[in-house]
């Protein structure tokens, strides 16, 4: 089984930073994990990777309720740029609004999960993106 | 005894004879009718029989002798009856009274009648006698000369004046004749006339002889057969009424007894059992003295009297209509306008006109529209038309009105008023005060929609506090399969991050028992708060934070302004406002606070405008006052302070409103009415 080289986790919650890093990593799918408290922070980061041309995220995970850019805005900066447009996002969210849902839907490549994230949903994630990847 | 009583008889009898006499004479009406030659036929004889130069029919009235035949006299046509010769001569009916010299005789030598013209001498009087022993007058012959007559001369004499008598019979009977081929032709004439204007029967009654006699009209129109023949009860048959048989019976009676005319309507049914209307006349015919014939016509009236009867009903109904009409059109609820086909006004009820104070008498020809509110002149002029163009519809519509300014709201149903041909010619409206029910539906949907309001907030306030405990429960499960798939020596991290995800779910918990505290709470302590002051003292105890950032506060307040308030709440909106302020201040321009606190009519404001960082509202305003929203990139920002100041706001029953620019600031309204 393909593993993932590289993923973005943005997340303000520093229980959250962790216990997913660490989660993604038990896994075994996962070579490497960037963290981001806010929208703001990752979308600097693709920007710098992307002005190097260096290799970008093979997926990000991404909470939607943050501080400075939340994760909305940030959906809408990478998709609206072709490069990053690519790029699957999982929406991570303890939200039981059905119009967070129903907005997550509206953007190509986007899954919605709610909080919190099993190993079971990261292998199938990671089995899903392998297999559309190949 | 004898002789005496039989003297002062005659006066007497000759009174009870002179009673009888005038009964009789009057019976052959034959007093100074013209000369007939048949009674002057019968004196000539006389004269010539008794070979007199005069000879006389004499008849003696009341208070003269008249001469119904007279020869050899002709210079008089009657005398007094103090010179009569006659009056003598009937006192005794059954002989020829003679007086052979008058000059010589005492009872007569100083009538005027002897003494002077014409000079009686001889006088000879057969009396008439009637058929009931009653002497009317006399057969008499006169001679200027001293005479006697023989036997035979008597006889004739009285013979002829039995022809008299019956001569006088046969007068009566002629004329009585006349008479009645008179009435049979006047009533010819009258059943002509009768059965030229419809169903007009006539009868006739003789008591008398108790004949009765029905044409076949009336036959025909009491249905019974032609043959019928009826008799004096036969009309009682058929009176359906007691009443109209009495009427009937006392009509009769009165013409019977005072010769009375009767014209009576009265009921029947007829021998079929049809109900009838017949209008009876009845007169009576006096063909001989004190003897009657009744006689009068029928007429079936049914049709007219059912016309007449229906009239009357219509006029009844008409005015019991009419009544009902005034009340409706007097009643105290409704307003009733009419208008022409050009919109003017041709009639306003009362209420109407009280109730708008408006002039009765000048609204009539004015444009029905005077009074409406400009907005709905269009919708009412728009319904007017409609009701033309569809007759039959009726157009419901509601208007504002206006009475001194004041707006009355008004529900109206139209409908055009059509003449026979369907055409219509007026505009029929009808009204009523709706002011209460509306002001009432304003305030339902005030209410509906400050309820509907409060259900979204409630599901956005159930979502984000679910979010947030969800967000630590999520935390804290993550962590506990982490310990559970990991070594040992790595717990210690675990737990030290699983205790502060319990704290943190603790502090989530405890906002929300602060959140729910402030709207479920309703009776707070309330008391006078004076704005300004206690804004200054809120102030006062952030003073630092304040110097820190170097920012400046401008209070604005004319007048001091007090209202009912809770201390607590009213101070954690003022610092929730001033440190929102300070932590969302423009890094590049000073901050300035401006508190402003005025009152309208009937509302305080109290405004805070900062020109800080400000929104764009467009992007974020509906999520504003929301729970755990932050708008900016400071990391100060909760996302808690607005929505527990605007909750704080509507306990005290006021209203906040936010205006915004980013880079230029932002300004919250908050409006208390006076009466809380």
């Amino acid at each position: 089984m393909k593993k993932i080289d590289f993923v973005f986790l943005v997340d303000d919650d520093a229980i959250v930073q962790f216990s997913v890093r660490r989660l993604l990593e038990k896994s075994g799918k996962v070579n490497s994990v960037a963290v981001f408290s806010n929208g703001e922070e990752a979308l600097m980061e693709l920007n710098h990777l992307q002005s190097n041309k260096a290799n970008l995220p093979e997926l990000i995970f991404l909470d939607l309720n943050m501080p400075v850019m939340d994760g909305w805005e940030f959906l809408e900066n990478i998709k609206s740029n072709s490069a990053c447009s690519k790029i699957p996002v999982v929406i991570l969210s303890s939200s039981i609004d059905p119009e967070d849902k129903q907005k997550a839907n509206l953007f190509d490549l986007t899954t919605f999960i709610g909080k919190p994230l099993s190993i079971s949903q990261i292998d199938s994630i990671v089995l899903e993106l392998s297999s559309s990847i190949e | 005894m004898k002789k005496s009583l039989k003297l002062n008889v005659p006066s007497l009898s000759l009174l009870n004879q002179g009673e009888s006499r005038f009964k009789e004479l009057s019976r052959y009406d034959i007093l100074d009718t013209p000369r007939e030659q048949e009674f002057d036929d019968i004196a000539t004889l006389a004269s010539q029989i008794c070979d007199t130069p005069i000879s006389l029919v004499t008849l003696l009235a009341k208070d003269r002798q008249w001469f119904k035949a007279n020869i050899g006299l002709t210079k008089w046509s009657e005398t007094s009856l103090e010179v009569s010769f006659c009056k003598h001569a009937i006192e005794n009916p059954e002989q020829v009274y003679i007086v052979s010299d008058a000059r010589t005789d005492k009872r007569f030598y100083q009538n005027d009648l002897v003494t002077n013209e014409p000079h009686i001498v001889f006088y000879a009087g057969a009396p008439i006698i009637s058929p009931e022993g009653v002497p009317l007058g006399s057969l008499c012959v006169i001679d200027h000369k001293p005479r006697e007559l023989s036997d035979i001369q008597i006889k004739s004499l009285r013979l002829l004046s039995k022809q008299l008598t019956k001569l006088l019979e046969l007068k009566l009977a002629l004329k009585q004749e006349r008479i009645f081929r008179d009435w049979e032709t006047d009533k010819a004439h009258f059943y002509e006339q009768a059965k030229r204007q419809g169903k007009i029967g006539g009868w006739e009654i003789d008591i008398e002889s108790s004949t009765v006699y029905w044409t076949s009209i009336i036959k025909e129109i009491l249905e019974v057969d032609q043959s019928f023949s009826p008799d004096i009860e036969s009309f009682r048959k058929f009176f359906c009424s007691g009443a109209g048989y009495n009427n009937f019976l006392k009509s009769s009676a009165d013409l019977m007894a005072h010769g009375r005319m009767y014209d009576i309507e009265v009921e029947v049914v007829t021998a079929k059992g049809n109900p009838k209307w017949i209008r009876i006349i009845g007169d009576r015919m006096e063909y001989q003295p004190n003897v009657f014939k009744y006689f009068g016509s029928f007429q079936d009236v049914t049709d007219h009297v059912t016309l007449r009867n229906k009239l009357i009903e219509s006029e009844r109904y008409q005015s019991e209509q009419a009544t009902f009409y005034k009340t409706l059109v007097e009643n105290q609820s409704f307003f009733i306008v009419i208008t022409d086909l050009q919109g003017n006004t041709t009639f306003l009820n009362q209420y109407y006109a009280d109730f708008f104070e408006l002039d009765h008498e000048k609204e009539i020809g004015q444009t029905s529209t005077l009074n409406i509110h400009p907005d709905d002149i269009f919708l009412c002029i728009e319904a007017g038309t409609k009701c033309l163009n569809e007759p039959s519809q009726i157009c419901f519509l509601n208007i504002r009105k206006l009475v001194n300014e004041i707006i009355v709201h008004t529900s109206w149903s139209f409908k055009a008023v059509v003449d026979q041909e369907g055409k219509p010619t007026a505009v029929l409206s009808i009204g009523h005060d709706v002011t209460i029910l509306v002001d009432k539906q304003e305030m339902l949907q005030s209410l509906v929609d400050v309820t509907a309001e409060q259900n979204i907030r409630l599901r956005n306030f159930t979502y984000i506090v679910s979010h947030n405990i969800r967000s630590h429960v999520a935390n804290m499960l993550s962590l506990t399969t982490l310990i559970d798939t990991s070594p040992k020596d790595d717990s210690n991290d675990y737990y030290s991050l699983l205790k502060h995800s319990i704290s943190n779910l603790e502090e989530t918990i405890h906002h929300v028992n602060n959140i729910l505290s402030i709207q479920t709470n309703t009776n707070f302590k309330k008391e006078k708060v004076n704005l300004l002051a206690e804004t200054k003292r809120v102030v006062s105890g952030i003073s630092e934070l304040i110097k820190q950032a170097g920012a400046n506060i401008e209070y604005d307040s004319k007048v001091a302004i007090t209202i009912d308030s809770n201390l607590a709440y009213f101070d954690s909106i003022v610092l929730n406002l001033v440190t929102n302020a300070v932590k969302y201040r423009n890094p590049e321009v000073p901050l300035l606070i401006n508190i402003e606190i005025s009152k309208n009519e009937n509302q305080v404001l109290f405004s805070v405008r900062d020109n800080g960082l400000g929104m764009d509202l467009k992007k974020t305003g509906h999520k504003l006052f929301g729970m755990y929203k932050t708008f900016h990139k400071n990391k100060d920002a909760k996302g808690l302070g607005l929505f527990i100041t605007k909750a704080h706001v509507e306990a005290l029953g006021g209203t906040i409103e936010v205006a915004s620019e980013p880079l230029v600031g932002t300004i919250f309204t908050l409006k208390f009415n006076e009466k809380d």
